[in-house]
């Protein structure tokens, strides 16, 4: 898509998040490649680095890191933030706009299910839905 | 039939891809480190700024042309048939056919007679693989005027496509008389002993193996599928009624190939 908007001069910007248990696809680094070979500044990618996936840690299952520095050797430029900073979120989308040549990797750093005393990193919530009893205490606690 | 003078449908495809890309400026090509086999470099030469080679990463050339389809242009992506289709069933599957996105997969080097380079690249299942695939046209053609017409009867369909190619050069088998149909089989001969359906590289030996057996009295038929999906119903069971014998000849595991489209 960032590289048919590139194709049309239509100036469109694509964000792409991802998980962190997703990196260990091979895929990934394909698609790394080829953004920054094809010089994709209207890309910017959101890791989603929560440190879980469904069979429990991510550095405990296939380590993925250091993330930054391996989308920084892949030619991107890296911004590390605080995924739960609202402020931070901003700044950084604002300075992937600014970057030029090059795609742009937001690494946010997160907590699973932040906010909620019992699915704060919990690696089993990654793939099941609330009871109708857990996901009203859930909402009372978010509000 | 004269059957002397040959041409690869790799080549046919490169020369038509980079003639269609003259008037259709929204056809793209993508290629995985084998333009130069597969023919996409015609059409890199003539138009760099719309062909994209994607390196060795067939699994992101699909997916990348998936995304192209989406900004509306048409994306011709190749490799080998192994490669094509191998490397990337999960890719093709969930982000071009479910969606049903306009991208051409034009696989070369596709069955045996890819030869030397091994039972690594003797892709002879992927006829298989792209005939389960939701909304995936098929089709594999035989000589260099059908490929030409199919190169650009697929540029016009939205549709994902996929087209079989091959490595070698096969006999030219039509003149500009014919006519093609897409969807349509083409019947050669009304001998009634047998019908040999034909798609590919195998057209112009099922033809030669007719014209053997006529010497002996036997007379059959040859029907050329180059649309293998949707495949020619109407003959297939025109020609059960009127032969007596139904027999495949193909480049592809018979599970998942040619014959499992009747039987
Ligand atoms: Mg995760």
């Amino acid at each position: 898509m960032a590289l048919a908007s590139k194709l049309n001069h239509e100036g469109i910007r694509v964000y792409c998040i991802c998980g962190d248990g997703e990196l260990q696809e091979g895929q990934i680094w394909e698609a790394a490649m080829t953004s920054s070979h094809y010089k994709l500044d209207n890309l910017c990618l959101i890791v989603d680095n929560n440190n879980l996936q469904i069979d429990g840690k991510v550095d405990e299952v296939m380590s993925i890191y250091p993330i930054d520095e391996k989308f920084r050797s892949f030619g991107f430029e890296v911004i590390n933030i605080d995924g739960h900073d609202m402020n931070q979120i901003i700044n950084a989308l604002n300075k992937a706009k600014t970057v030029k040549g090059k795609p742009t990797a937001i690494i946010a750093k997160t907590i699973k299910g932040k906010g909620v005393s019992f699915m704060e990193n919990v690696a089993d919530w990654h793939g099941k839905a609330p009871k109708d009893e857990e996901y009203k205490l859930a909402m009372e606690e978010l509000n | 039939m004269n059957l002397e003078i040959t041409k690869a449908t790799r080549q046919s495809y490169g020369e038509k891809l980079a003639e269609l890309g003259e008037k259709n400026k929204d056809i793209v090509v993508l290629d995985a480190d084998l333009s130069g086999a597969t023919k996409t470099s015609i059409f890199a030469k003539k138009f760099p700024e719309r062909f994209f080679d994607m390196g060795i990463s067939e699994q992101d050339m699909m997916s990348t042309a998936a995304g192209l389809a989406t900004f509306e242009k048409i994306p011709f992506a190749s490799s080998f048939a192994m490669f094509a289709c191998g490397r990337t069933y999960d890719q093709i599957r969930n982000s071009i056919a479910y969606p049903n996105l306009n991208v051409k997969i034009c696989a070369s080097h596709a069955g045996v007679t890819v030869g030397e380079d091994g039972a690594t690249h003797q892709m002879i299942e992927d006829l298989g693989i792209m005939r389960g695939m939701p909304n995936m046209v098929v089709m594999c053609t035989s000589d260099d005027l059908q490929t030409k017409w199919a190169v650009e009867e697929i540029s016009k369909i939205k549709e994902p496509v996929y087209l079989r190619l091959c490595r070698y050069a096969t006999p030219l088998i039509y003149d500009e008389t014919q006519k093609f149909e897409f969807g349509k089989g083409i019947q050669i001969g009304e001998g009634t002993d047998a019908t040999i359906f034909a798609t590919g590289v195998t057209v112009s030996e099922a033809i030669k193996a007719k014209e053997e057996l006529e010497k002996k009295g036997i007379n059959i038929r040859v029907i050329d599928i180059h649309t293998i999906k949707p495949i020619d119903e109407e003959l297939i069971i025109k020609c059960a009624k009127e032969t007596k014998k139904l027999i495949s000849i193909e480049d592809h595991n018979i599970i998942g190939g040619l014959r499992n489209c009747y039987f």
